[in-house]
């Protein structure tokens, strides 16, 4: 395992040993199992993909749901709504202490590539906690070693104008990769992102330009399954396994200029876009063992041949990005 | 390995492929090793008196071919034993006796199995599937339960009770291959632990209304057998006093055939009635497992002798027609192809 995966998984560990984490746990099999939450705010708010903040998000907005949907909206209590903003705070204090080198080298960015500025950019949600652990301190310490950092700063010194550019320039930027990454669907790469991957190492500016937003998507993307493993561990007790025991087809292994990709069949499971789970089954009689974030998964049923669900996974690098092959050609 | 054979006639083939063992040039060849000469003539001698019994066994009326079948099969099993072990395979009983029942069915007749290491169930069985299980004795009834290809006539003939055979109907998909069992064919107790090897081929298998579904695993091990036909059956377990025994179809057929043929050499006071004016309607069934012995036996142990699985099949072979396969490139072509046109 890389060292960053090494700190990561100190860090989760410790998570599970904090007292806090049995309330959150208990808290979130409460919304998921009471009958008074499970079918509104539990449903809806893990269908927002954006850990506690979408349940925090669905009890903000529940007034104008009531009134405005048939959907009847009960409100999170004291007791829900302090673990699990606890819980949000605490995600969103790792992202800022893992992005803060860009607050140097590049101040316009480090809010836009936190993946919650997208769905919360006035950090209405979120007050400052004071985190005090020797492990998030070393599994911090070590992403700020990746080479996303280390790219973005070679690129500043050929390019410094490029620190020019505003909070607004670089959210657009982010927004239109993500943008089109989503178009050209699961199995591709956008034929621009592989051409920018192709010019990594030009001095042109716009290849220098290029560079950098590749490796802001590429933290984003860090940040995002990073946050969910947290989310996760905060949450359940166990990490999804696919093995050899669920998966029966596996109808997709291949790669493209963004990562790698899989494609599997398994006879039943039911899933949210984002999470996180391990791979771990042989193939050929390759072991194939990887962390994934799940793209899609498609469910189907019937009498005469039961239950399938196709799951199409992006497979997490050493920094756990899902696009480990965007910055593979790009030296420092 | 599988090996598909053009015949017109499966039985004259496959013993034209034993025969070849009848010679000591052809044993030669096949060992690649010196065997002592008495051990070759003992080979070729069995190979020839096995067939001579199994030819005989279509002259002759059930009165005698229980008899005769087992005696070919247990000639070809000693042959086959010493080309497997390439030493001498010495027997001194049979490994079972029989038990006869007050039941007028023949089924309830008991055979006792002895774990004697010079018997030839525990000698034969060693050498041709090491890792089974028997019980301490078993009936004919449940030896009929272990043969696919009676699966019907046994649910017929002995009502209300289940073969341990499950067929399995492999659907061959765009995409994959699925394979599942109507659930018409299963007991209502059934589960995966009670299939041999289940945990080897599949996953955990599904429920629907109609159908038990089962899905290959990765990394599968290819499970169960094929009848005759080409369909493909899972075995159970059998069971008894609760514990589990896997018994393989050769050595099922030895228990069974010793059975029949011990009846009908040693109590033809039982076995003519049967024969003359069976009561029971097990009649039908004997008929079919000597019939399926004399088809099977000698081309289960070919391909135990030459390490692959020969299918005699009347199909001809050597064209694979794949004129009427539709893939999704050649779909892609076609609608090219028309947009062109346009």
């Amino acid at each position: 395992m890389s060292e960053i995966r090494n700190k990561l998984f100190d860090l989760t560990k410790e998570i599970g040993s904090l007292s806090i984490r049995n309330d959150i746990l208990a808290n979130f099999e409460r919304i998921h199992q009471d009958k008074k939450f499970q079918s509104n705010i539990g449903y809806l708010g893990r269908g927002k993909q954006s850990q506690f903040m979408g349940y925090l998000q669905i009890n903000e907005q529940s007034d104008i749901i009531n009134k405005k949907t048939p959907i009847r909206i009960t409100r999170l209590d004291k007791e829900l709504l302090d673990s699990f903003t606890y819980g949000n705070n605490y995600i969103r204090k790792i992202n800022s202490l893992c992005l803060s080198p860009l607050l140097d080298i590049l101040p316009n960015a480090y809010s836009v590539v936190d993946p919650y500025w997208f769905i919360d950019q006035e950090k209405k949600m979120y007050s400052n906690i004071e985190l005090q652990s020797e492990k998030l301190d070393e599994f911090v310490k070590q992403f700020h070693k990746t080479k996303p950092f280390g790219l973005i700063m070679s690129r500043l010194k050929l390019a410094p104008d490029l620190k020019r550019i505003d909070k607004k320039g670089f959210a657009m930027g982010i927004y239109e990769i993500k943008k089109s990454i989503a178009k050209a669907g699961f199995e591709n790469c956008p034929k621009d992102l592989f051409e920018f991957g192709l010019r990594s190492n030009s001095k042109s500016l716009d290849a220098l330009l290029n560079t950098v937003f590749l490796a802001l998507l590429y933290l984003n993307s860090s940040i995002e399954c990073i946050d969910q493993l947290i989310f996760q561990k905060f949450t359940s007790n166990k990490l999804i396994t696919l093995d050899e025991k669920s998966i029966f087809n596996v109808s997709n292994m291949s790669s493209n200029a963004l990562g790698k990709i899989y494609e599997l069949s398994i006879a039943d499971g039911f899933f949210f876009g984002g999470e996180i789970i391990l791979t771990n089954f042989k193939l050929n009689e390759i072991t194939v063992k990887d962390f994934c974030s799940i793209y899609g998964a498609a469910f189907n049923f019937s009498q005469d041949f039961g239950s399938e669900t196709k799951v199409m996974l992006r497979v997490l690098d050493e920094n756990f990005s899902a696009y480990g092959n965007l910055l593979s050609s790009a030296h420092i | 390995m599988k090996e598909y054979k053009y015949s017109e006639n499966s039985i004259n083939d496959i013993w034209k492929g034993l025969l070849k063992f009848s010679y000591i040039t052809n044993i030669d060849k096949y060992l690649n090793s010196t065997l002592d000469d008495k051990l070759k003539n003992s080979i070729a001698g069995s190979i020839i008196q096995s067939y001579e019994y199994f030819n005989s066994f279509q002259n002759v009326t059930l009165n005698t071919s229980p008899l005769l079948i087992y005696y070919g099969y247990v000639n070809l099993l000693y042959a086959t034993a010493i080309l497997k072990t390439q030493t001498n395979c010495i027997i001194k009983n049979h490994g079972m006796s029989l038990k006869l029942s007050d039941s007028p069915s023949i089924g309830d007749t008991i055979i006792n199995l002895f774990n004697s290491p010079d018997g030839a169930l525990f000698k034969y069985s060693n050498i041709l599937s090491p890792d089974d299980s028997y019980p301490n004795s078993i009936s004919i009834k449940d030896i009929f339960s272990l043969i696919p290809e009676l699966k019907f006539d046994f649910e017929e003939c002995y009502l209300g009770q289940k073969s341990l055979c499950l067929p399995v109907e492999t659907v061959k998909r765009r995409e994959d291959t699925v394979e599942r069992i109507s659930l018409e064919a299963i007991s209502q107790d059934l589960s995966e632990n009670n299939i041999i090897d289940y945990e080897k081929a599949y996953i955990t298998p599904q429920l629907t209304n109609k159908y038990l579904i089962l899905r290959k695993k990765l990394e599968n091990r290819n499970i169960g057998l094929r009848s005759l036909s080409g369909q493909k059956y899972l075995i159970q377990y059998y069971n008894q006093s609760n514990k589990k025994f896997k018994i393989n179809q050769l050595i099922a057929y030895q228990i069974g055939l010793f059975s029949l043929g011990y009846l009908s050499r040693y109590h033809p006071e039982i076995w003519y009635p049967f024969v003359r004016s069976d009561q029971t309607g097990e009649k039908s069934i004997v008929e079919g497992f000597l019939i399926l012995s004399q088809r099977k036996i000698p081309n289960l142990l070919l391909n135990i002798i030459l390490d692959k699985e020969i299918i005699f099949t009347n199909k001809a072979l050597g064209t694979i027609d794949i004129s009427k396969d539709i893939n999704d490139e050649y779909l892609a072509k076609i609608v090219k192809e028309e947009i062109r046109k346009t």
